[in-house]
């Protein structure tokens, strides 16, 4: 069994998280004195366990020690916190607390530890393979494992999930700090959330291991060992442990606390979802996993470590696999139709608002032992909105109120606006190669900016803003946008806080072998469902202003996103021709949305993805001559294909700039052609070509496209033609305007809506000579009646060595004086 | 520098679309992924900020990758790949190679370093599954 040197670890964490350390160490010491002050008064044994009735396991049995700290503060904090937030507000019978969920996994801990034992005893006595030397279960395992039930969700602020976000970003730097500390010095964990950090902390913690450590506490075991014993079956760690077959009764693939949250949150809520519990759990066994049946190095090793040349780990017969799947459909479904319910996030967005509101209002933020004050759910809604005053804590001022006193009667916000890739407009209408190609593009950049904090409350406060300009010039929404707070303006989209992966327990087959379990059932329409809840975003605000939110929603998610939500998303957030057509018109001719959203948002035109700087790839010195150069040209091919270009036209595009524009790149470094006053069209497609076949890009030259010859047509889609100008020319991007459209018969054959000409000219001076950054522009074809671009690059003749430049007749150099 | 989730799991995609050997699915049950990262990491594939950005714990079932799961999460959030099975057998990788550049372009990371980072990743990924072949009972359908 490794053990672990407390002092030493709480050094470290001290180190690591200092305020957190600090602020929960003082709320300990005042939780637990009443504890303390307990067991003092106590003598061993003196008094028996105690019962509860529960509405999941029947009976629930605590030991005299554990009473002592369910009574105390510690514990009691948790009687008002909400298991599932605020989903009550959406299933009435989903009110239960935190409180009752840690007796029924101290149950279930206690039912599985009995399993376990019993199957260990099987082991010993039974089979082929029966082995004598399977550990018991020590009262010391027992006891941590018990302890640690009953303390896991003492890391849980108020409204339970709601605040754990807004706690994680306050002390993102020392979480990340403590859960390497963790990681470092317990065995076998993995992902450590931010509550089970703070639950570590507080029962590592001084004033917690006056407690832990008493003489009363856990009797007939070696308590001064219980603090990082009970640490370590919270965050599932194999160290000080005996039995190893229960490291994983608190924090695993099978653990106590979902055995009992998944059938509490399902009993209380009113959804039958159906969970095998008796016989998941009788389903449990000891693996026992040797150097001959490890199914992997480390697992092998670890077996040869022991000079038993054996361990003992946690595992699940094969026959209890349907149980363990019914588990895990059980979870993902409460997931899609009670955590994730639209109305649940928009209460839990509300109150995440009321908060940030309230900070502004008293001019601090909240701490966490303010959050942890041991204020029930419901009167804290009261006191930080300003309604109830404490001693414990300053709420907020009238705008808290306001937000404070909707919660309480339920005046919960409205979806004005959904959004999600799937619900991406036009995508569907391409061939399906480019549908996730432009999805997975466009989608990528929303969701960057979505899946944090602050990017959801810049949105937000944009949209807020543009609600307000709106509401000014269109006077149907004249009353929606009056006194619009910014806070009306929610924008939420779910991050996955516990992440399915099936397959994370040992299973033993009946060869001996051992293996992560394979688990059937409906993937398709499972992973559906699946994706289907948790990728959808919303826009919530009152109900009275959800024509205008969702109109300013629209304008914002295009100018900054580039995407626009097809009539799928209108129907997830209930908003089906909600937004009138005449207030987008409205909108453009207020200069509220450029001419392009307008038509976007009126169906007349698709959008899909538009250039930015970012995905040319210019010759390095055109960026540094003039570093705005890829931003200009993707502004120039934006204003000529408003609607965007689906994935591969896009990718084309970007690529055959990148092939070209080094062209001209070229031939004024190497100074090709600066002798030559005159060449053939024959000559530049020579030397282009050249120059392609020496990047190693692929082209098709003099290719039958629409009854004629092309010059030369790469990536399979892109025309590109070779000019060559005649006499002296000063403008060489206006010159010769058929060249575009011969390009563009060409190019509708290709049903490419982008044409390159590639055009050598003498200039009509040296002004008339482009410096590098400015040889390639996009053009688009007016007179056509479709979105049409022409980029064209250019390559002048001539002119002689560079000692031979000679001022321009109609210069006026500023330094000639 | 604060990175995004998405960097981390867009380098891996990426390479292995371009590196990968014309494979679209990414093997990620039963340990197989999570060793392939650490082998590849520690034959240097990948840039240094995203050493950072992965931890590796000798777990209960074997070697994990910390991060993985969360990972894998949000190449499908991103639409990069779709899991069509919860059993976590593979990932089916759904952008293209032309997507997979663009994306590069962004994170600021040549073509030529991703498709090297592909085939060491492709190479230990191989290597992992070759040394499940002792273990029938945990084969893995073909990816």
């Amino acid at each position: 069994m490794t053990t672990i040197d407390t002092a030493g670890l709480r050094a470290a964490l001290k180190g690591a998280a200092p305020s957190l350390w600090r602020d929960l160490g003082v709320l300990t010491e005042g939780w637990t004195t009443p504890a303390l002050e307990r067991l003092a008064a106590r003598r061993s044994h003196a008094s028996y366990p105690k019962t509860f009735n529960d509405p999941v396991w029947g009976v629930v049995e605590l030991m005299p020690w554990e009473t002592v700290l369910l009574d105390s503060p510690l514990l009691q904090r948790l009687r008002g916190v909400r298991q599932l937030g605020m989903a009550h507000l959406v299933y009435p019978g989903a009110g239960h607390d935190r409180l009752e969920h840690i007796k029924g996994v101290v149950e279930a801990a206690e039912r599985m530890i009995r399993a376990l034992e019993r199957n260990a005893d099987h082991r010993r006595r039974f089979g082929e393979d029966r082995d004598e030397n399977v550990p018991q279960v020590s009262d010391e395992d027992r006891y941590a494992t018990r302890l640690a039930a009953l303390l896991h969700d003492i890391g849980h602020g108020p409204f339970s999930h709601a605040t754990e976000q807004l706690i994680e970003e306050r002390y993102d730097q020392e979480f990340k700090s403590v859960v390497r500390v963790l990681q470092d010095s317990f065995e076998g964990v993995t992902s450590i959330a931010p509550g089970e950090a703070i639950a570590t902390l507080i029962v590592l913690s001084e004033a917690m291991d006056k407690v832990l450590t008493h003489p009363q506490m856990a009797a007939d075991t070696r308590s001064d060992r219980l603090p990082v014993a009970v640490a370590a079956r919270i965050l599932g760690s194999r160290s000080c442990l005996k039995a190893g077959y229960l490291s994983g009764i608190i924090s695993g693939p099978v653990d106590a606390d979902k055995l009992d949250y998944v059938a509490r949150d399902c009993h209380h809520s009113g959804l039958p979802l159906g969970i095998d519990l008796t016989r998941l759990v009788s389903k449990l066994e000891v693996v026992v996993v040797t150097p001959d049946n490890a199914p992997n190095q480390e697992l092998r090793e670890r077996a040869e470590l022991n000079p038993e040349k054996r361990f003992y780990d946690i595992g699940i017969s094969q026959t209890g696999l349907g149980s363990y799947e019914q588990l895990v459909i059980a979870r993902v479904l409460l997931y899609d139709r009670l955590y994730y319910h639209h109305k649940v996030r928009a209460a839990e967005a509300m109150l995440q608002s009321l908060i940030r509101v309230a900070e502004k209002e008293r001019k601090s933020q909240f701490s966490i032992r303010d959050l942890f004050a041991g204020i029930s759910d419901d009167v804290l809604v009261g006191v930080i909105g300003g309604e109830l005053r404490s001693e414990a804590l300053e709420g907020g001022g009238e705008r808290s109120r306001v937000i404070g006193r909707a919660i309480q009667v339920r005046r919960i916000h409205y979806r004005a606006y959904a959004f999600a890739a799937r619900f991406i407009a036009g995508a569907g209408s391409l061939p399906e190669k480019d549908q996730q190609d432009t999805r997975a593009l466009l989608w990528r950049g929303l969701i960057r900016e979505l899946t944090t904090g602050s990017g959801r409350r810049t949105t937000a406060r944009k949209i807020h803003a543009k609600a307000v300009q709106l509401s000014r010039v269109i006077p149907a929404l004249a009353d929606h946008g009056e006194g619009l707070e910014e806070d009306e303006v929610l924008v939420d989209l779910p991050i996955n806080r516990v992440v399915v992966r099936g397959g994370d327990i040992l299973t033993r087959t009946d060869r001996g072998h051992i293996g992560t379990p394979n688990l059937f059932f409906d993937p398709e329409r499972w992973s559906k469902a699946y994706e289907h809840q948790k990728q959808c975003g919303f826009v919530f605000t009152p109900r009275r202003r959800v024509a205008l939110v969702a109109l300013a929603s629209r304008i914002v998610f295009y100018e900054d996103f580039g995407v626009v939500m097809d009539e799928q998303a209108d129907r997830a957030a209930k908003v089906t021709d909600v937004v009138r057509d005449e207030w987008v018109k409205a909108a453009r001719e207020n200069h509220l949305c450029s001419p392009e959203c307008a038509e976007v948002l009126q169906g007349s035109r698709p959008r899909l993805i538009p250039f930015r700087g970012v995905d040319l790839k210019l010759p390095d010195d055109w960026s540094t001559e003039d570093p705005g150069t890829g931003e200009r040209l993707t502004g120039e091919i934006n204003e000529c294909l408003p609607g965007g270009l689906p994935a591969s036209f896009h990718r084309a595009v970007a690529d055959t700039i990148s092939d070209v524009a080094p062209f001209a790149d070229m031939i004024e470094k190497s100074g090709t052609w600066v002798s030559v006053e005159r060449i053939s069209e024959a000559d530049l497609q020579s030397k282009l070509r050249e120059h392609l076949r020496s990047r190693g890009i692929a082209f098709i030259e003099g290719g039958e496209v629409g009854g004629g010859e092309t010059d030369l047509v790469l990536h399979d889609r892109i025309v590109v033609e070779n000019k060559v100008g005649k006499g002296k020319i000063r403008n060489p991007f206006e010159f010769g305007p058929h060249y575009a459209w011969q390009a563009r018969r060409y190019s509708m054959a290709l049903c490419s809506r982008v044409a390159f000409v590639v055009f050598a000219y003498r200039p009509v001076d040296e002004a008339a000579r482009f410096c590098l950054p400015d040889r390639i522009r996009a053009f688009a074809m007016h007179a056509a009646k479709e979105d049409r671009c022409q980029i064209r690059v250019i390559v002048p003749l001539g002119g002689g060595v560079p000692s031979s430049a000679k001022r321009p007749a109609d210069s006026q150099d500023r330094f000639e004086r | 520098m604060q990175r995004h989730p998405l960097d981390t799991i867009e380098v891996v995609i990426t390479s292995w679309i371009l590196g990968g050997g014309d494979r679209d699915r990414i093997p990620t049950s039963h340990g197989i992924l999570d060793r392939a990262l650490r082998t590849a990491v520690e034959r240097g594939a990948f840039p240094r900020w995203f050493h950072d950005e992965l931890s590796f714990v000798d777990s209960r079932i074997g070697l994990q990758c910390v991060e993985l799961p969360s990972l894998l999460n949000w190449a499908q959030r991103a639409q990069l790949t779709t899991e069509p099975n919860p059993t976590y057998h593979f990932t089916q990788v759904q952008i293209s190679r032309g997507a997979a550049r663009r994306i590069l372009l962004e994170l600021k990371v040549s073509e030529e370093e991703a498709i090297e980072w592909g085939e060491i990743l492709r190479e230990a990924v191989d290597a992992e599954r070759e040394s499940m072949i002792d273990y029938p009972e945990s084969a893995i359908e073909e990816y």
